[in-house]
């Protein structure tokens, strides 16, 4: 009973190639030691070449007309190469401006993220930040360059934006309202910051005046997009677990003491099983999420699962790259070795898009409390 | 159960007057609103068996009798013939209901599939429909005193004779073996050879001469389990299942339908994650945050054991063979029962502990932690489970085995 059909088989061996030419662990460390975010050449080809980021926006806005089931297969394989990529800002950007669709604004965006030229960012915590009406430019006040009528003149932070540094567009997302911001533009400073997960980028993105343009949207946008990003999290998170269970069981096969693969110690057999036992679990969650996500199913139904798969993945996630660490030994302890990137991506990964707590919080509301 | 046997095919012979997938749905909605009764009602089987095991019996009589049993067996045998989604349309209508899953998985999920696999046509025509109609009841006779874990190493043994068999030795931790008509019995022939090749498999007629069946009390006090005796029981060849030697391969079979059954969790905790939620608001501890996250984690858990059980009987519906990978369900239904259990009983407080007889609900929590451990247990430990995992499903290098090769007779066993 699987959600996915040959086509997407096809897609994912596709994916699967490329990242495992142009994204290897070498590569993976260069990118993350040189001061790039992300690799710049393969974001190309991920994008414009394969159309990537264009897979779940609609034809008429330069995408190919598929939607989240498209999307989870990519995710799964970014999260298995730890790839550090601004793909799940961008496509969450793309979701949520197709929900929104309707004017010029999204229209010029969903184009250019479509053809991978734009990178955009999501915010969904908006609560700092102060909109009001831009003016005429000739009224009192204006400053040039500055927000005109039709804009919205924004003042405060977004804090720990994720993919900040990389993106050129930011989707503010609100309750009830949203609007994009130019990150190149005026009255914006974008404040990189040091984080525990080095594949991931980080910005506090602070607003002086900057202009930004309102979008029209539905009273559940916040909660649908909300849910999409921990769906399309949770994606990355089962791909990178399933990752570290293969690199683990490989080593675990390989590696010699007493005489004998270290595999074949039952304590070493049964922490794998532990690890496959949390990666399946969570991934029925994940799939069936996935599944809800793709099908437009009712907003409580898509939250509930959305926030279970948040917490399931999350959690196994964390479990698995830490057990990953202990089964490698002192070799699993390095700076070299990968383990540590796995687990800080899982560490980075649960608290992003709502944490375990908040998530269980809503969870044990969906069952009756 | 092999695919070209279970498809949804029609068979050579036979009219095809099979339902469309909303007529059936319908009907298992309709039968389930009129017969249905509530789940968690396992309690039942504690105060009268004997009550509950004919109330078992009639539930699949009716069941059988309205086209709702053996949904993807073979119409010769008397299964309907119908796909995997019609077992989920089935499973949909049941859900919420009592399905007797303590008296019939045993039968229908575990013993069936290995006769439709392994079983001659002649066995297949004479027990798979009286199983379907709840007119006979089935057990497992693997494990004996000797012989849990380490099943390939049990001892009961069968001699020919003539024609036949003749069996002697003990079974035990038998499950409703009291309630049974016949059994699928692993017997040792041939001593000789090392333990796995010297096994067969037979159906034993539990009412035959010889046979001596004694009721074990268990954890909870209820008495499902049993010690079954062997002394010279006479087992007709045509009871054989499969070939002399290749018990160990019906076995194996068996004990994965097992496993994928368990994950199904027809007879995982009597504790519902439905009914700790009401404990928990009729106790008014709704907004307690710990109550609410470990609440949630149940939830997750639940989800998980769940949706992944899903997984594995839309395989097994299909005709696949459940495999080894089903051992991940079994192992996440008994942490659920215990994870459920636990927070029942935590949130009932001093109610679990100690209650008043004449209400019924109080026992329910101290049950349900109670039965909770069985699930780790039965069908394989947990330790077997993830031994299983890790070496079929990941393919890691097996432990040293100093008995594999060694001759049963030369074995070291346990006293
Ligand atoms: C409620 C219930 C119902 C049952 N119903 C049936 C039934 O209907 N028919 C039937 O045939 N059997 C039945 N059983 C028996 C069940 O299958 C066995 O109890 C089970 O397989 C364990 O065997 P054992 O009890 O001999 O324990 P042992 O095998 O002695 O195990 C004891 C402990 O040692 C561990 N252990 C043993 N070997 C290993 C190893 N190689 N590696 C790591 N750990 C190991 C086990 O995990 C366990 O913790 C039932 C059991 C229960 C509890």
């Amino acid at each position: 009973m699987t959600i996915y059909t040959e086509e997407h088989q096809e897609l994912r061996a596709t994916v699967r190639r490329l990242l495992e030419k142009s994204a290897d662990r070498a590569a993976v460390r260069a990118t993350i030691d040189g001061l790039d975010a992300y690799d710049q050449a393969l974001w190309a080809r991920m994008s414009a070449e394969l159309g990537l980021a264009g897979l779940a926006i609609a034809e008429s806005r330069g995408g190919s007309g598929f939607g989240v089931l498209e999307l989870s297969v990519v995710l799964e394989e970014i999260g298995r190469a730890n790839l550090p990529s601004p793909y799940l800002s961008t496509v969450l950007a793309g979701l949520a401006l197709t929900l929104a669709d309707a004017d010029d604004t999204t229209a010029r965006l969903l184009s250019g993220i479509a053809s991978g030229e734009r990178i955009a960012a999501v915010h969904l915590d908006t609560g700092d930040i102060r909109k009001s009406r831009g003016v005429e430019p000739s009224a009192a006040g204006h400053v040039p360059g500055g927000p005109i009528v039709g804009e919205q003149v924004l003042n405060g932070t977004a804090r720990h934006v994720l993919d900040g540094p990389t993106a050129d567009e930011l989707v503010l997302i609100g309750p009830g309202e949203g609007s994009v911001v130019d990150l190149g533009g005026d009255g914006v400073t974008v404040r990189r910051l040091a984080g525990i997960d080095l594949t991931r980028s980080h910005a506090h993105v602070t607003f002086d005046g900057a202009a930004a343009r309102p979008i029209t949207v539905g009273g559940d946008w916040k909660d649908r997009v909300a849910a999409l990003a921990a769906v399309l999290l949770a994606c990355e998170q089962i791909g990178g677990a399933e990752r570290v269970l293969e690199i683990s069981t490989c080593y675990a096969t390989d590696r010699i003491q007493f005489g004998r693969p270290i595999g074949s110690f039952q304590a070493v057999k049964h922490t794998l099983a532990d690890m496959l036992i949390e990666l399946e679990l969570a991934r029925a969650i994940q799939q069936d999420a996935v599944r809800l996500a793709a099908t437009g199913a009712p907003l409580a139904e898509l939250m509930a699962a959305a926030s279970t798969a948040k917490v399931a993945c999350s959690q196994a996630f964390v479990q698995l790259t830490s057990d990953m660490i202990r089964v490698h030994g002192g070799i699993g302890f390095t700076w070299e070795h990968e383990a540590h990137l796995y687990f800080r991506r899982a560490r980075a990964s649960a608290r992003l898009f709502g944490d375990v707590s908040a998530h269980s919080d809503r969870i044990a509301a969906h069952v009756g409390l | 159960m092999s695919g070209s046997d279970t498809g949804g095919r029609p068979e050579e012979g036979i009219v095809d007057d099979r339902p469309s997938l909303a007529v059936f749905g319908r009907t298992a909605d309709a039968w389930f609103a009129e017969h249905g009764r509530p789940a968690n009602m396992s309690l039942s089987r504690s105060l009268d068996p004997a009550a509950h095991v004919a109330a078992a019996r009639k539930y699949q009589r009716g069941l059988h009798d309205a086209g709702l049993a053996g949904i993807t067996w073979p119409r010769q045998y008397g299964g309907l013939g119908l796909g995997a989604e019609f077992q989920r349309a089935f499973e949909q209508a049941a859900r919420g209901h009592e399905t007797f899953g303590d008296v019939f998985t045993i039968g229908l999920g575990m013993c069936a599939p290995v006769l439709l696999a392994l079983g001659t046509d002649q066995q297949k025509r004479r027990y798979i429909r009286p199983m379907l109609r709840g007119d006979e009841v089935w057990c497992q006779l693997f494990s004996e005193p000797g012989a849990g874990s380490d099943l390939a190493s049990l001892a009961t043994a069968a001699v020919a004779d003539g024609d036949g068999w003749v069996v002697s030795g003990q079974k035990v931790w038998t499950t409703y073996a009291q309630h049974s008509d016949f059994g699928l019995l692993l017997a040792r022939t041939d001593a000789s050879v090392r333990k796995h090749l010297g096994i067969t498999m037979f159906v034993a007629d539990m009412r035959s001469a010889g046979i001596t069946i004694r009721p074990l009390r268990q954890a909870t006090g209820d008495q499902e389990f049993n010690e079954v005796f062997f002394d010279d029981v006479a087992i007709p060849a045509q009871n054989l299942v499969g070939a002399p030697g290749n018990g160990w391969r019906a076995a194996t079979l068996m004990l994965m339908n097992e496993r994928a059954a368990l994950a199904g969790g027809p007879i995982s905790s009597p504790v519902t994650l439905a009914a700790v939620t009401e404990l928990i608001r009729n106790r008014g501890r709704q907004d307690d945050p710990v109550i609410r996250m470990r609440l949630a984690q149940a939830y997750v858990a639940q989800r998980g054991a769940d949706l992944f059980a899903e997984r594995i009987a839309a395989q097994v519906a299909a005709g696949d063979e459940p495999g080894s990978f089903a051992s991940i369900g079994k192992l996440a239904a008994g942490r659920v029962a215990r994870q459920v259990a636990a927070l029942a009983l935590d949130v009932a407080g001093l109610d679990a502990i100690a209650w008043d007889p004449t209400e019924p609900d109080g026992s329910l929590w101290a049950y349900g932690e109670l039965y909770a451990p069985s699930l780790s247990i039965a069908g394989g430990t947990d330790n077997i489970q993830r031994t299983i995992l890790g070496e079929r499903v990941l393919g890691l290098p097996r432990e040293p085995q100093p008995d594999r090769d060694t001759p049963f007779r030369e074995l070291r066993r346990s006293p």
